[in-house]
């Protein structure tokens, strides 16, 4: 693109033309609206093929090196003896029982289910609704010995939502002020001018 | 995991302090990094689309939790970097990576009873991963802590920037 002073001057030039071709090239095969389209949908389908692969590694079927509620809920009988970490909800204390939701996939369909496991030497005391994650041995169909539980604090769960919410809006307006949508494209490009949200209302302010 | 609003702070915090370093690194591009780090959490399509309810309909094993690992989350920052103006893929790669990674640990550290994580290395690692315990999911006080972080460097670069330099 640029000549160049000296003497080699015609091989960097040919040099930049090859640099320029390719550039062009490049940016032809990912800038246009069907390169970047017919992208998109292929990642897209490469991270719906990862669900699939990860979905067979965490399947039921398959032997989980930490097993959990659904593990359990598929089939409780080849785990006793085992190391398994299961939440659940304190419906008794004495002695101290969980009940635990869960669900997999198998043969085509989704099954679902509830079942309650009595947990022996808990070390510390937990009061009927709270739910707790429990580590330890299944002693048996129905009953685990723990090692360590955490308790997991409920009420928190509304907090977690309303702040996970209020982030997503201020993430969205950040991302809606910053960046816009180029239809023409199909991109996403950055804003010459921010929109400032506190610097319009400022000076609507001195016009009124 | 931790809530949202932590990670947006962790992002927001760190792509603030690499702001003092890279000039080019102006506040549409702190944005970006905390849109990365939303880029885990799009498992959580799982409480609108279960899981199962998609094995079921494809007959077929299926985990929306592959994209909060970091091959998943890899993929769809390529997505990202994908919708963008080819000038701008190199920030945004790394701005979306480095969102996405920093929510990534901020999970690794979660409290297990197992003292287990999840396999958030998968598919490099397999296996969970052994976590420090630091905090529960439902825990108020990391967005506080992480909150008061981002104020503290918001102010603090501000600060930085609003006295010349010597």
């Amino acid at each position: 693109m640029f000549l160049v002073n000296g003497r080699d001057s015609s091989l960097r030039v040919r040099e930049s033309e090859l640099v320029c071709h390719w550039g062009v090239h490049r940016q032809v095969m990912l800038e246009s609206r069907r390169g970047r389209l017919g992208g998109v949908l292929l990642l897209l389908l490469v991270l719906l093929g990862l669900c699939l692969v990860f979905g067979t590694q965490t399947a039921v079927q398959t032997q989980a090196p930490l097993p959990g509620a659904d593990h359990l809920g598929y089939d409780v009988s080849q785990y006793v003896g085992e190391q398994v970490e299961v939440s659940g909800v304190v419906i008794n204390t004495e002695p101290v029982v969980i009940g635990s939701e869960y669900n997999y996939y198998a043969d085509g369909e989704r099954h679902g289910g509830f079942f309650t496991l009595t947990v022996r030497n808990i070390g510390q005391p937990v009061a009927e609704g709270e739910l707790i994650q429990v580590y330890g041995v299944l002693e048996s169909e129905n009953a685990m010995t723990a090692q360590t539980i955490v308790v997991v604090p409920a009420r928190n769960f509304l907090y977690m939502y309303l702040v996970s919410f209020l982030a997503g809006l201020w993430v969205l307006g950040r991302l809606l002020a910053h960046w816009r949508f180029d239809p023409t494209r199909l991109a996403i490009t950055k804003r010459s001018t921010p929109v400032r949200l506190w610097n319009s209302a400022r000076s609507n302010e001195e016009d009124s | 995991m931790p809530d949202l609003l932590s990670h947006a702070f962790i992002a927001y915090t760190l792509c603030t302090l690499l702001a003092l370093q890279y000039e080019w690194l102006t506040p549409q591009y702190v944005t970006i990094g905390m849109v990365g780090a939303f880029i885990p959490d799009i498992t959580k399509i799982d409480l609108i689309i279960g899981s199962n309810t998609v094995a079921a309909a494809i007959d077929y094993p299926f985990d929306w939790f592959a994209i909060h690992t970091i091959g998943g989350a890899f993929v769809a920052t390529l997505i990202g970097v994908l919708v963008v103006s080819h000038d701008e893929r190199r920030r945004v790669f790394a701005l979306l990576a480095l969102g996405a990674g920093s929510h990534l640990l901020a999970d690794a550290l979660l409290l297990k009873a197992s003292g287990l994580s999840s396999p958030l290395l998968w598919p490099l690692i397999s296996t969970p991963i052994p976590t420090p315990g630091l905090y529960r999911s439902t825990d108020i006080w990391p967005s506080i802590a992480t909150g008061l972080t981002a104020l503290a460097t918001w102010f603090a670069v501000r600060h930085a920037r609003s006295t010349p330099s010597p």
